[in-house]
């Protein structure tokens, strides 16, 4: 719906299509207790902003429902509710969208279905005994119907800590396996822990500023609850209320259930992540000259290491009868018949843009172009620049129609950054001048296209005064624009002039990598293998 | 570049690491060790071939390794006793690891040592008591780390290098083993 809102900004005809009925997944696939874990003065979108009594409070189920439903009426969204979508593939200049209410033709097509259509459970759930009950959280409504006796809760990321003390508060003994995770105050200094994030600037880091884009998108949520006590739920607290942590379950070997021994180590982890990250909020009072409005800096506590935490559990003693899967979710794609799914089963895009089918376009994944991509309220960012990119796709399909021949123009590329350090993956190619503060490049690629970009001295941000462009670990070249010249640089779009030569790049240096894994035999290797 | 010097090719791990994406097959590897009795509990392991990158590889040269057990055994104690050797992988395993993280954190270290001390209850292996495990009941790892870097940038190098551990896995993580005669 958000992208409806910037389409119909833009007066671009088109129609949001719904499986059920809108805000269908909050209304049938969640449980109970469930609120969001943002305050209500984080819950805006395009056109629409929380103006309740209770800004510092969280949405249950009920009300999240409600606002979208707002959201849908206000915005006008053209939605097809019981629409759902079977098939998208590729057709001519666009895509064939085949539904349950008939088909249809478009130029191109925004998937926003998000990250969370099935629950993830890992393969190891086939060997527990039939006589243990199992649950996701797509089942999951309340701890009264679940069978009665032991319940082992799987995951320790929002979904398992709230689902554990709701368990354990419920009476029933209540066993945790945790493996590695993120722990969060609910509010530090005074303040709403996600109020320091967005004011810190953690949520607007953008996709392209991240040491390790992979890994961002693949953080699990934070141990947090939204309650009106804004009480913090960290592994200590569950603790506290009884629950008995156990590590990573690793394997079932003859009706048991194996626990990792490495409990410590992602206590450690999620404690030193937590320090750091309340460095920069407390470096971000100081240097915003914002210090005196808060209490004094605090610490956590360590996380406590249970004295006896067992390494494995008889599943066929009848001490745990129910076994919750809390360990995420999956996005399911098994309807999109365009081969743009890697072998993760995730979507191959760049900042929601599918460069390897012009067209085709995301909304709403993790860290899709910001940390706060999958927040209600950082939809409104990233659905802006998304459909500004499909509107100048649109547009350049238009103008090379209309100018068949001898056309000539630019194709503003957005963002396009790499993290690629020149001094060892000098692009081929290109030529670089560097000052003190940033190096400039650019390249001309054949008779197509030429591309101009800034390197910039350090991350986008974060000015590095005296820093030359040489002495730092990590640089961004940021690709600002690509001018082309010829017509057949322009269709299909913009992908003729963009080689992906970071991947190229990557090949001639690894192919100069010495040391002790020699990257050229692995390319021989994998060679060999692919022939073979 | 980084600024650290700890002597970690740093670069060609990363380089691997994203060819490796592109090419599971490539990075499937056989680690492989062959051992003979000697007499008594004593026997020596060679280990020269493992198999990667798709292909046979060797080290420079064979290694050879004693064990056997202590006096205390009533064995003559011509090697360490191979439990011992469980903490020798460990430790070479976490501090190996802590030299590539600081390397890539641009880390200089300047010495990295430690003790790695395993509990264990004999009676297992003995048979004496069947609630007893064989292995090892409890496992402790204390790093001693000079670096050019605060104490919680140290504590994080030494959580990465045991995230990133194969050691450390291995004997936290249960592996399926088969043991059959040839």
């Amino acid at each position: 719906m958000a992208a409806s809102h910037f389409l119909t900004d833009r007066s671009i005809d088109h129609v949001v299509l719904e499986r059920g009925e809108v805000a269908n997944s909050w209304r049938h696939e969640r449980w109970d207790s469930l609120r969001l874990l943002t305050p209500n003065w984080q819950s805006r979108v395009p056109g629409l902003r929380y103006e309740g009594p209770d800004p510092d409070g969280y949405m249950t189920v009920g009300e999240v429902t409600e606002f979208i439903g707002r959201f849908a009426a206000a915005s006008r969204a053209p939605v097809r509710t019981s629409t759902t979508v079977t098939s998208v593939r590729a057709a001519g200049d666009g895509y064939q969208v085949t539904t349950s209410q008939g088909e249809f033709s478009c130029r191109t097509v925004v998937i926003a279905s998000g990250a969370c259509n099935r629950p993830s459970v890992p393969a190891l759930s086939a060997g527990v005994p039939a006589s243990v009950s199992q649950v996701t959280t797509f089942d999951y409504r309340d701890p009264g119907r679940l069978p009665d006796g032991g319940v082992l809760v799987v995951g320790a990321s929002a979904t398992g800590v709230q689902l554990a003390a709701e368990l354990a508060r419920s009476g029933r003994p209540v066993t945790l396996s945790v493996g590695e995770h993120t722990r969060l105050p609910r509010t530090y200094r005074g303040h709403d822990v996600l109020w320091w994030m967005d004011h810190a600037g953690v949520w607007d880091q953008r996709y392209d500023e991240l040491d390790d884009l992979t890994r961002a998108r693949r953080l699990p949520s934070p141990q947090l609850v939204g309650t009106p006590e804004r009480a913090t739920l960290d592994l200590n607290a569950l603790t506290a209320l009884g629950v008995q942590l156990v590590g990573r379950w690793a394997a079932v070997r003859d009706g048991r259930a194996l626990f990792s021994g490495g409990l410590r180590n992602v206590f450690s982890l999620a404690d030193l992540k937590l320090g750091r990250l309340l460095d920069t909020f407390d470096e971000w009072a100081l240097t915003s000259g914002r210090d005196g409005e808060f209490t004094a800096p605090e610490r956590a506590e360590p996380t406590q290491v249970p004295a006896a935490s067992p390494l494995q559990l008889d599943l066929t003693s009848g001490e745990i009868t129910t076994i919750v899967w809390a360990t995420g979710f999956r996005p399911d794609y098994s309807w999109l018949n365009v081969p743009v799914v890697d072998a993760k089963g995730q979507l191959e895009h760049d900042g929601g843009v599918v460069t390897d089918s012009p067209g085709l376009y995301a909304l709403g994944l993790p860290v899709l172009r910001r940390r706060k991509s999958t927040f209600i309220y950082g939809i409104e960012d990233d659905a802006r620049d998304v459909i500004g990119d499909l509107a100048k796709y649109l547009a350049g399909l238009a103008s090379a129609e209309k100018t068949f021949g001898g056309l000539s123009g630019e194709i503003s590329y957005g963002d396009e950054a790499f993290d690629i350090d020149p001094d060892i993956q000098q692009p081929r190619g290109w030529s670089c001048s560097a000052s003190p503060l940033a190096c400039s490049c650019s390249r001309r690629t054949s008779s197509c296209c030429t591309w101009a970009g800034i390197l910039s001295s350090t991350r986008p941000g974060k000015p590095a005064a005296g820093q030359a462009c040489w002495v730092r670990r990590r640089r961004w070249l940021t690709v600002a624009r690509v001018s082309c010249s010829s017509r057949s640089a322009v269709r299909p779009s913009v992908r003729a002039c963009l080689p992906r030569w970071p991947r190229v790049a990557m090949a001639s240096s690894t192919v100069r990598a010495a040391g002790s894994i020699a990257a050229a035999t692995v390319s021989r290797a994998s060679a060999r293998l692919r022939s073979a | 570049m980084t600024t650290a010097t700890n002597g970690v090719n740093v670069q060609a791990l990363l380089d691997a690491r994203e060819v490796l994406k592109g090419a599971p097959e490539a990075a499937q590897f056989t680690w492989r060790a062959s051992a003979k009795w000697q007499s008594g509990v004593h026997s020596q392991i060679k280990v020269q071939s493992f198999f990667g990158l798709g292909e046979e590889q060797t080290h420079k040269q064979e290694w050879t390794f004693e064990a056997d057990h202590p006096e205390v055994f009533a064995a003559e104690d011509g090697g360490i006793t191979p439990i011992e050797y469980l903490l020798v992988g460990l430790a070479s395993c976490l501090t190996g690891g802590i030299a590539s993280v600081a390397e890539n954190r641009g880390i200089q270290l300047r010495s990295v040592e430690s003790t790695v001390e395993g509990a264990h209850d004999i009676r297992g292996i003995l048979g004496a008591d069947s609630d007893v495990r064989n292995g090892y009941n409890d496992i402790k790892v204390t790093f001693d780390i000079d670096a050019d870097a605060s104490k919680e940038e140290i504590e994080a190098l030494v959580a990465q290098s045991t995230k990133r551990s194969a050691v450390y896995d291995a004997l936290t993580n249960p592996t399926n083993v088969t043991v059959e005669v040839a």
